[in-house]
């Protein structure tokens, strides 16, 4: 899978970078506009994770333009926080998601995964760890071939885990994950635990093969061994 | 005072003021016109009358008897000789007596007043005293005969008379006139600084967040004009120092997050690294956890000093606030289950058309503050309502409550009601202002009642479209 960055920070840039091509994807790391722009439109990439503030030419008049040239790679918009009205005109000039800075890697995993999985053809590939599935088309989950009642909180951790197999994520992750905006550090850990602690009822207390983990001191971990 | 009554008070005194001194200048000059045109007449006569009497007597004795009065029947007039015997008097004369001092009085015209009765064939009619008052003029005469007074006198009532007109009409005149000018003072006053009223009244509706719509009117080229030019510049350099400090804050904020993206990108690498310890990713899971903590501060202080564009920043849409309002609750019963709370719910179906995820932190905020502030086993009541055109949410606990001094500044930022127990929660201090912030946003507002020891009341309304 090839990616596109366009991120003027270039720490940033390159500690994401680090982080994707860990999780297998080609990253190309541009920090100009106008570069991204020519970029974007010269090579074929699966997708584009733009920066809205950019030198020379904004996310927004890249994504734009692109559109306009016929482009339809999915994009992915990075917004600082502070403008809510920068979301709001991404999505509305065609960006297929937006993310705020900063952000949990396991989130920017998922939302990628999300894309991609959107874009491919089998729209309703399922996600699948052990015998537990999960559709994101249907949000059905089941596990050993029985459905799984899941509230909607439940179900889009699950999700996210999903996204994330194997990698622990944290409790901020999550919550930031699910409610969109961190609260106070005692509240999020606590509701966190709390859900965590009813999904596992539903669906690992039945079945020899615990799939979430706690890893102490940091978060939870979707895998199937029951190693540490 | 206002100063339209200063204005119609002092142009009133003024007024009455110099018409009064005017009244008084016309009043004596009359007078002095009036008494000399008497006394030329009375000069004239006794002139004339010395003439008459000297001629007729340029020899011998003299014969009374001799004037005729037939031209001045009204005037009163004796002729004395130096025996002060009466040699000559008038018909008005014969009637009544003026015991004037002979000598000393010569050549001088005085008013001398007498108690008389009415004397109709004279037209003479005296005042409520009885009294009448002559114009008495005294003249010497020596001829070679005769050598003696003549007395002259008029009465001058029709003076007095006219006096009298004069006084009242003067009277009624300032009278008037002051009753015109304070009416038409008062009236111009009221349209010279009608625009004032309009300043004030508009100034009084400028707040920081409607800095343009306060553009006062006035073109004018008075005192008053320049004033609302004045304001208009004041309101206008205001605005953009208010611009600039949004400008400013936007900035620092968006400087502030880059680094604290950069870290948190870092550190979330590591947590992935397997050469890192178990003990060392713990550690950075909390320092992830504070990064988060600055930046979601960033974003609160922004939020809330954007006051300019509240409401317009939202992400509507149509929520069922019965329905958003359970799952809250559950997200809420976890804390109060950690205190062994109750926690009551109780809602109609309502919806309306508000940020869902501002809303959550709106009522979380609000029900973090109550579950803090309610000992353990305490009630916490959440109930949804409806009230005329608004959605009426009240968060009713039995906390501890809140002092009354306290009460106007729990929605300040960085304020914590003063409290023995620890901060539990760690929260920023800005959980209310938020909160209050998001209530605004939505149009709705925001009440707190509250008795310490019983607990306390926090009501949202947000209207319902």
């Amino acid at each position: 899978m090839r990616l596109l960055l366009v991120e003027d920070e270039q720490e940033l840039a390159q500690e994401i970078k680090d982080f994707l091509e860990e999780g297998n994807y080609n990253v190309d790391v541009v920090f100009d506009g106008e570069e991204g722009y020519d970029k974007a439109f010269e090579e074929e990439y699966d997708l584009i994770i733009l920066d809205i503030m950019l030198p020379s030419m904004d996310g927004i008049r890249i994504l734009r333009g692109l559109r306009k040239d016929g482009i339809d790679t999915p994009v992915l918009l990075l917004t600082a926080k502070s403008s809510v009205e920068d979301k709001v005109r991404g999505l509305d000039c065609g960006a297929d998601d937006y993310l705020t800075k900063p952000f949990a890697n396991a989130e920017l995993l998922a939302r990628i995964r999300a894309l991609l999985r959107r874009k491919s053809q089998d729209k309703n590939s399922i996600l699948r760890i052990s015998d537990l599935e999960l559709n994101p088309a249907t949000h059905d989950v089941s596990r050993g071939g029985e459905k799984i009642e899941l509230t909607p909180k439940e179900y889009s951790i699950l999700e996210y885990m999903l996204y994330n197999k194997g990698k622990v994520l944290t409790r901020l992750s999550i919550a930031e994950h699910v409610w969109g905006d961190s609260f106070d550090l005692f509240t999020m850990s606590n509701f966190v635990d709390v859900h965590i602690k009813n999904l596992r009822k539903k669906m690992d207390k039945d079945f020899s093969q615990r799939l979430i983990h706690t890893v102490r001191g940091i978060g939870y971990v979707l895998r199937e061994a029951n190693e540490n | 005072m206002r100063i339209r009554t200063k204005i119609t008070l002092l142009s009133l005194l003024i007024t009455i003021f110099s018409i009064s001194f005017l009244f008084l200048f016309i009043y004596f000059a009359m007078n002095k016109l009036l008494y000399s045109a008497l006394d030329r007449d009375l000069y004239r006569l006794t002139s004339s009358v010395e003439k008459d009497v000297l001629e007729e007597n340029y020899e011998g004795e003299y014969k009374k008897g001799k004037l005729e009065f037939t031209n001045i029947e009204n005037y009163w007039l004796r002729v004395f000789d130096d025996k002060r015997e009466v040699i000559e008097s008038s018909p008005l004369a014969e009637k009544v007596d003026l015991p004037v001092r002979l000598n000393r009085i010569s050549g001088k015209y005085f008013n001398f007043e007498v108690k008389t009765g009415r004397i109709v064939e004279f037209g003479i009619k005296p005042d409520s005293k009885g009294e009448v008052t002559f114009r008495v003029y005294v003249k010497r005469i020596s001829g070679r005969v005769v050598k003696g007074w003549i007395v002259a006198a008029l009465p001058i009532e029709k003076i007095e008379e006219s006096q009298g007109n004069l006084l009242v009409i003067g009277i009624l005149g300032i009278i008037f006139i002051s009753f015109i000018t304070a009416v038409l003072t008062f009236a111009f006053t009221k349209r010279v600084l009608k625009p004032l009223e309009t300043i004030a009244a508009k100034a009084f509706h400028v707040g920081k967040d409607n800095l343009t719509e306060g553009i006062f009117g006035g073109s004018g080229k008075d005192e008053i004009g320049i004033l609302s030019r004045t304001l208009n510049n004041m309101l206008l350099r205001l605005k953009k120092a208010f611009e600039s400090q949004k400008r400013f804050i936007s900035d620092a904020s968006h400087e502030l997050k880059t680094p604290i993206s950069i870290l948190r990108a870092r550190w979330e690498n590591e947590l992935d690294n397997p050469e890192v310890s178990q003990d060392l990713k713990g550690k950075i899971a909390k320092d992830i956890e504070v990064l988060s903590k600055m930046s979601s501060m960033i974003d609160n202080l922004l939020m809330l000093s954007r006051t300019e564009e509240k409401g317009k920043n939202l992400r509507r849409e149509f929520i069922s606030l019965n329905g958003f309002l359970k799952d809250l609750i559950e997200d809420a019963k976890i804390l109060t289950d950690l205190k062994k709370q109750e926690l009551t719910y109780f809602g109609e179906e309502i919806s309306l058309y508000g940020d869902k995820e501002l809303l959550y932190r709106l009522f979380l905020n609000i029900m973090k503050n109550s579950v803090e502030y309610t000992p353990e086993e305490g009630k916490i009541e959440v109930c949804l309502k409806r009230e005329e055109n608004y959605a009426k949410i009240e968060i009713k606990d039995s906390g501890i409550g809140i002092p009354e001094s306290e009460l106007p500044h729990i929605f300040d930022r960085f304020f914590r009601v003063e409290s023995s127990r620890s901060k539990t929660y760690g929260g920023s201090g800005l959980g209310l202002s938020i909160a209050k912030w998001i209530a605004e946003a939505h149009g709705g507002k925001i009440e707190v009642k509250s008795k310490v020891g019983k607990g306390t009341s926090v009501i949202v309304r947000l209207p319902i479209v």
